[in-house]
């Protein structure tokens, strides 16, 4: 029932040559979400300005014109990302209806290369959980297993790279959100630094630590997908330069000889499940077997990241919620006599559970992180993807799904 | 009323807050115009003001800038290090639900300023200034069952001024609020333009008998050093009026109500806490580099007090001062300071042209504004050359002030003064022979003066020298003629 697409290099190569048409890869990816729909990954497609972006590419090509590195690449937002005249509603009732009025920099740096969105992907409402079944309209099912979840909060896009419905996703990562997903359905997720793309344009779970990446099907298309998007922003303040080097890995420069690569002890001790240490050991053999130097580093601080996190994040989500008052835009209740009632309405009725936020006054805290090695490496998450409903209590599944993403 | 024994038992406490629009081009967040005077309503938004969903604020390098000649005009430099907070509570015209402000590591910390009292200078100190975005304005009409909201205002960048308690009259607080006005303008940091809102006092004052300060109120929203004065007043009077009925001064924001020339109890003061303040981690911090402090702060213009001390020695007394110090920025087409600047290195120009500025240039300039659309360069020029023509004796005070007028009344500026006033007949006589024959004829008319004068009636001189100058249609030497007629009558 998936599909499996060419690398992505190839499939942009192809469409250039002629070999293959945009609006067919439009139509392919349009074909899969409509084959698939029972995963519930996708909330809305966007099937007109999808192939009408196709043809124009193609058209472009036939009059001999420049195209750019993902010329009639089709590719799958999370629905927290605005792209301009599509439905954005982070999967929360009070922005149902909500049509972007300008996009985020990272869809227009992926559509300047020729990248076509096709469709918005499921998520837990603004980004708040790890398992997509916090979103407010449906809950997305695991690629491998509908009895389980795909996790989240990037579920939709990570189940969408794994049925095939395009050659790449777009997620966002606040405390795990794409590289617990990856881990439970089975994609390369890739979070990378904090400003490396701009956030302009995606809509905020909480700001500090909100990053955006590339979910794909191999680390090849993931890192060309990145180095697309990477670099500084005028419409983020908090985006950082990006080196000239491309962050294109390819067969090339995929070498990891020598490298000195820290496994930190932390993240090997209690609470990881067996499986999840066999992967690791196994992944661990197999990079000592391609020449990279193993030790084993320490980060005593890892300890506070939870606490940290959940002081932090919530404050963040609290705040960034604020502007989401029934009075401009999304879901106002339009039955309120006064103000404060359309404000309470509004928020009480639109906000599912999991976003009404916890509000704090708070200091943060600065985990500091002793660093001996280049690289760490590190289980995304301490266990398999769980199943659906009955679902286990509130904190069981906080740590579970937190405790090795932060 | 308060009688004056009373009101002298209390002693006053007076510290405020003042908001001062930033005259950035845009926003303090967004690449959006930042003069909303005659704009449409909400024309001058962009997503960021309007608070769309995954909007970013991104802080203006030129509010800065501005912020730190704010700073060395109060008498302090920047902070190094500051940084931007949150500041949440829900209103229709904060689109976010939170304002972008500063808690507490703001771009400006302590600082000082003189202002002037009646000829009287005095040491105010600042506590502080923040950088803020302003909130869009709300307008809610009579009869209406709906509020509008226009966001034209929305983020534009403003600093909260706060000054220590030190303030302790009504006349000190409208000094100080008109001395802050200057060295905005001087600094060139805000148009300051009351008128529009760009400057608005919150002015907080309590009264008390001992040592122990008084609960305060905070009258917002003062939009002319008037109705600081005034609000200032009325509220003195209010508080010891009601504790001398052993009332109690419950704290509140207060508001002004400038047809009934009364403050009226709007709220109950909030607590700072129920903001939920934290910092923006949107916004990364403030570092401002000594090197960018320091290229500001050597292009600085003089302040205002500054301008007082060189006005004084200059033998200028206080009220002219007050006047061309108001006057220098009412007007961006003539620059009144500079000028007298200019003649500084020469302390007898300086005054002559100081005075000269006051007295003439200023009324004329206030009565018809097209004089402000002359060549000042050429203006300059008028006094300076007249200037030189009096101390020549070729010019009397009356006369010169004539050829001034007069020449600035030309379609083309004179460039030779000399020769105008000469054209005019306006330039002194100082031909000892003509003027002679002249105090000769007055004599001859006026026998009974002359011959008061040769008594020693010397009242009677002033009467001969005026049919002098009347004679030769004020044309003579004053100072000359009266010489001759002392030389002819032996007096």
């Amino acid at each position: 029932m998936s599909i499996s697409w060419q690398p992505i290099a190839e499939i942009a190569e192809d469409v250039k040559s002629g070999k293959i048409k945009s609006v067919d890869l439009v139509n392919q990816s349009l074909k899969a979400i409509e084959d698939n729909k029972q995963f519930q990954a996708i909330i809305v497609t966007l099937k007109e300005n999808a192939l009408k972006r196709a043809s124009e590419i193609d058209a472009r090509i036939a009059r001999g014109e420049k195209v750019g590195r993902l010329s009639g690449v089709p590719f799958i937002a999370k629905d927290n990302f605005l792209v301009f005249g599509a439905d954005t509603t982070a999967a929360s009732n009070i922005l149902k209806g909500f049509q972007a009025p300008y996009q985020a920099t990272a869809i227009n740096k992926l559509e300047t290369e020729g990248a076509i969105c096709v469709a918005k992907a499921n998520l837990d409402a603004f980004a708040h959980g790890a398992s997509t079944e916090n979103s407010d309209f449906f809950t997305t099912k695991n690629p491998h297993d509908d009895t389980r979840v795909p996790g989240g909060s990037s579920g939709g896009s990570a189940t969408s790279v794994v049925l095939g419905l395009a050659p790449f996703a777009l997620g966002t990562d606040t405390g795990g959100s794409i590289r617990q997903p990856a881990s439970f359905s089975g994609c390369v997720g890739y979070k990378p630094t904090y400003g490396a793309v701009s956030r302009s344009g995606v809509i905020a779970m909480a700001s500090s630590t909100d990053v955006i990446g590339p979910m794909a099907s191999s680390v090849k298309d993931a890192s060309l997908v990145f180095d697309v998007m990477a670099g500084k922003d005028e419409l983020d303040g908090t985006s950082i330069d990006r080196s000239s080097k491309s962050f294109e890995i390819s067969d090339n420069n995929l070498n990891v000889e020598g490298l000195k690569i820290g496994i930190v002890k932390e993240y090997m001790s209690d609470g990881l499940s067996d499986e999840v240490r066999q992967v690791i050991e196994n992944s661990i053999e197999k990079l000592k077997k391609a020449g990279a130097e193993i030790s084993e580093v320490s980060l005593p601080s890892v300890r506070n990241a939870l606490a940290v996190y959940y002081i932090l994040c919530p404050a963040e989500v609290s705040s960034n919620l604020s502007r989401y008052d029934g009075q401009r835009y999304g879901y106002s209740d339009k039955n309120a006599k006064t103000l404060n009632d359309s404000y309470k309405n509004s928020r009480g009725q639109g906000f599912g559970k999991e976003a009404k936020p916890t509000i704090n006054r708070l200091k943060p805290l600065e985990p500091r992180l002793s660093m001996n090695s280049t690289t760490h490496l590190m289980n995304t998450t301490s266990c398999w993807a769980q199943l659906h409903r009955p679902q286990p209590s509130k904190l069981v599944k906080t740590l579970k799904t937190h405790y090795r993403c932060i | 009323m308060i009688n004056k024994e009373l009101r002298m038992q209390y002693k006053v406490t007076i510290g405020i807050e003042t908001h001062v629009q930033l005259k950035t081009k845009t926003k303090l967040f967004a690449a959006v115009g930042n003069d909303a005077r005659e704009a449409p309503p909400n024309t001058l938004v962009s997503h960021i003001c309007f608070g769309m969903p995954g909007a970013l604020p991104v802080l203006n390098e030129e509010a800065l800038t501005l912020a730190t000649k704010a700073a060395l005009a109060l008498g302090t430099r920047p902070e190094k290090f500051s940084k931007f907070d949150r500041k949440h509570y829900f209103y229709p015209d904060l689109p976010k639900g939170y304002q972008i402000s500063q808690f507490d590591e703001p771009i400006i910390g302590k600082g000082e300023i003189t202002i002037n009292v009646d000829g009287e200078d005095k040491k105010i100190g600042i506590t502080r200034a923040h950088m803020e975005e302003d909130a869009g304005k709300s307008t809610h009409a009579t009869g209406d069952d709906f509020s509008l909201v226009d966001l034209n205002r929305a983020g534009t960048p403003l600093l909260e001024i706060v000054s220590e308690p030190d303030i302790h009259s009504s006349a000190e607080a409208k000094a100080y609020a008109r001395e802050l006005y200057l060295r905005m303008r001087y600094a060139d940091v805000s148009d300051a333009n009351l008128y529009y809102g760009n400057m608005r006092f919150d002015v907080n004052v309590s009264v008390s008998k001992t040592d122990a300060l008084g609960t305060r109120t905070e009258t917002k929203n003062l939009n002319s050093f008037k109705s600081v004065e005034k609000s200032v007043e009325y509220e003195i009077e209010r508080q010891i009026e009601l504790l001398e009925k052993g009332q109690a001064i419950p704290q509140e924001t207060r508001g002004w109500d400038d047809d009934k020339q009364r403050t009226f109890s709007q709220r109950s003061k909030e607590n700072s806490d129920e903001y939920r303040y934290m910092p923006d981690p949107d916004i990364p911090p403030v570092v401002l580099s000594d090197e960018f402090i320091d290229n500001i702060a050597k292009n600085m213009p003089v302040m205002p007090a500054e301008w007082r001390h060189r006005l004084s020695d200059l033998g200028v007394d206080a009220s002219a001062i007050d006047t061309l110090l108001e006057a220098e920025v009412e007007d961006d087409r003539v620059d009144y300071l500079g000028f007298i600047e200019d003649q500084l290195s020469d302390k007898d120009t300086a005054k002559f042209v100081a005075n000269w500025v006051i007295n003439n240039q200023i009324p004329l300039y206030r009565d018809q504004e097209k004089y402000k659309d002359l060549d000042q360069a050429q203006v300059k020029n008028i006094i300076i050359h007249i200037y030189k023509l009096v101390k020549d004796a070729k010019l009397s005070s009356t006369n010169a002030k004539a050829v001034f007028n007069d020449a600035l009344n030309e379609d083309k500026l004179p460039n030779n003064i000399e020769e105008f006033a000469n054209l005019k007949g306006l330039i002194q006589k100082s031909d000892e022979g003509e003027i002679e024959k002249i105090v000769e004829q007055v004599l001859a008319d006026n026998e009974q003066a002359a011959k008061d004068v040769a008594n020693g009636e010397m009242k009677a001189i002033g009467f001969l020298v005026g049919q002098v100058m009347k004679a030769s249609k004020g044309q003579a030497n004053p100072g000359l003629a009266q010489q001759i007629i002392r030389k002819k009558l032996g007096a």
